[in-house]
């Protein structure tokens, strides 16, 4: 992980250091931000706008938490706006399975390869649920990391994972049946 | 172990956060449970495919290409000190006006990004801003309604129409509205007319969906307008007074104005307590009057006033110590609780309690208009005032008497 040391210069005006520490998580934050996308142009949109934030925002880091998580909080939040303001027509329930109909079915048409399948899947899931996700697999982050990340309780945490996996396998069945999925 | 509780160990388990106790009763539950062992099996093979997504990188260096947008956050920084991140990305050429090498533009995505930056900034901004007003509006509104009032299909009416007219023309009160709008009353008070447009508005169909501002103007031109209302009342924005029942339309006009008034003066309390006598008789009329007619006045200034009181004049208290209650008229109760001062339909009917029946023990029709009336500490004596002509007029009944002796006659 990132040295602490560094983060500290960077916040004491080292500007080195905190562009350093941007090259350093760079990628991390452009990982998460495409998988929640799904899309690389997006992606690559969403993950300079971080960057930038925590650019201007390194002053208010607290060492008590864990930069990662503030640097993923940073990140899903933007992805979220961008997934809101794109795709209005996902329901935002936390509380339901939601699944784009329509969108769903272009995908299955257009999903030939089982790599993209997965994917998709994931682009399926309510924004939190997908959050989630991509938190768990591609952060590698504990339960208690990706709470704090997303701001949300422990409990939630692990029923939004455990239901966007269970969500995941029906996509996933539907897909190879080629059926309409849901 | 049952298979739900199975079910959610297997998906502990996937993130590592079954310690190995539990692990084996997992384990042994799952070797003994077909379903389970398959639904287990299934939910692995998911995890360890979404284990194998791909680390995926950017295609270019992310930093490189923003380094020139950090540069202009470093010279907003140093020139003027205001919020980096957003100084820096729509507002940059502020800072920058004077140099022409402006590296602000320096790909597309860069612009559109800022723009979708600055947009979504603004957006955030619009919206808050809005939802902040809408805030600020409602508060404004529970703050002048609170006020009860009575609230019958008339006065609802007569209130709607007064508070359509008030804001824009006096049309509203035509029908009901008689001719002779007490202007004074028109300044009603914004409280009643919020409230009881408020209360009015979802019973008068006809009535537009702001709730007109109801300045208290009776439909029936019962009392004689006075135009010195206002001033007697001595209520600041509102002509509590509500003599001049007539029509909305006169109203309208004072309502405007005194909509205007009491909107920032805002304090329908206030206004209680000056003149609740005014603002009962007044609503009353009110009501009535916006029955008549409610025009197309469109209060949405008062109506949002007025929704929030009107929704409270459930019961509320008179400055003088008297309460409404929602549809009904004015009481006092006297200290001692033996008597009772109602004002009704412009009468004044005096009740004694006795053996928890009320019993009626004087009437009388109010000579003008109702201004204000409280009863003396030895709960013998109810005074009250009327105004007539743009004249005050002090009464004064001694409930004392057993017969309905109106002891004090009328005039002080």
């Amino acid at each position: 992980m990132v040295e602490q040391d560094l983060i500290r210069a960077a916040q004491t005006g080292d500007r080195d250091a905190l562009i350093t520490l941007l090259r350093k998580i760079e990628n991390h934050v452009y990982r998460t931000a495409y998988y929640i996308l799904n899309n690389e142009q997006d992606a690559h949109d969403a993950a300079q706008e971080a960057l930038i934030r925590i650019y201007t925002k390194i002053d208010s880091y607290e060492e008590k938490a864990q930069f990662k998580t503030w640097v993923q909080r940073i990140v899903t939040n933007i992805c979220i706006d961008k997934f809101r303001r794109q795709k209005p027509t996902v329901s935002i329930d936390e509380h339901e399975m939601v699944f784009q109909g329509k969108e769903s079915v272009e995908r299955e048409v257009m999903a030939g390869y089982l790599a993209d399948d997965i994917r998709d899947a994931i682009e399926q899931l309510p924004e939190h649920h997908r959050s989630v996700v991509v938190l768990r697999y591609l952060q590698d982050f504990s339960y208690n990391e990706i709470a704090d990340s997303l701001n949300l309780p422990l409990n939630t945490v692990k029923s939004y994972l455990f239901r966007a996996r269970q969500q995941l396998q029906h996509l996933l069945q539907d897909y190879q049946k080629g059926g309409v999925s849901g | 172990m049952k298979c739900q509780e199975a079910e959610e160990w297997m998906q502990r388990y996937l993130d590592h956060d079954l310690n190995e106790e539990d692990r084996s009763l997992l384990f042994e539950h799952i070797h003994s449970c077909e379903a389970c062992a398959e639904a287990f099996e299934r939910l692995s093979d998911l995890s360890a495919r979404l284990e194998k997504l791909p680390q995926v990188m950017p295609n270019f260096s992310l930093v490189d290409a923003i380094l020139p947008q950090l540069e202009e956050i470093d010279r907003a920084r140093l020139e003027g000190g205001s919020t980096a991140e957003t100084s820096a990305l729509p507002i940059m050429s502020m800072d920058k006006s004077a140099s022409d090498e402006f590296p602000e533009v320096s790909s597309g995505r860069n612009v559109r990004r800022r723009s979708g930056g600055r947009t979504l900034q603004r957006s955030w901004i619009y919206r808050y801003g809005a939802l902040g007003a809408a805030a600020v509006i409602i508060l404004g509104v529970f703050i002048y309604q609170y006020e009860p009032r009575t609230l019958s299909d008339a006065e609802v009416s007569s209130a709607l129409q007064q508070s359509e007219s008030l804001n824009d023309q006096h049309t509203s009160s035509d029908s009901a509205a008689d001719a002779a709008p007490d202007e004074t009353a028109l300044q009603f008070k914004m409280e009643d007319s919020n409230t009881n447009n408020h209360e009015v508005s979802p019973e008068l169909p006809d009535q537009t969906a702001k709730a007109p501002v109801i300045d208290k103007q009776p439909s029936s031109t019962d009392g004689s307008p006075a135009a010195g209302d206002s001033n007697q009342s001595g209520n600041s924005p509102q002509a509590s007074q509500p003599d001049a029942r007539s029509g909305g339309n006169s109203a309208s006009d004072q309502l405007q104005t005194g909509s205007q008034d009491n909107s920032s003066a805002g304090n329908s309390s206030g206004a209680d307590q000056a003149q609740p006598e005014d603002q009962e008789a007044m609503r009353t009329e009110i009501f009535k009057n916006a029955e008549g007619g409610a025009d197309s006045a469109d209060p949405n200034q008062q109506t949002e006033q007025q929704q929030e009181p009107s929704d409270k004049a459930i019961v509320g208290d008179t400055a003088d110590g008297g309460y409404w209650l929602t549809g009904q008229p004015a009481v006092w109760s006297s200290p001692d609780g033996v008597f009772e001062a109602e004002v009704k339909e412009e009468h004044l009917y005096i009740y004694k309690w006795e053996s928890e029946e009320r019993k009626q023990v004087h009437a009388e029709l109010l000579d003008g208009d109702w201004v204000t009336g409280g009863w003396s500490a030895d709960g013998h004596i109810f005074t009250y005032q009327t105004e007539k002509d743009g004249a005050a007029i002090n009464h004064k009944f001694e409930a004392g008497k057993t017969a309905e002796t109106n002891a004090a006659g009328e005039q002080p």
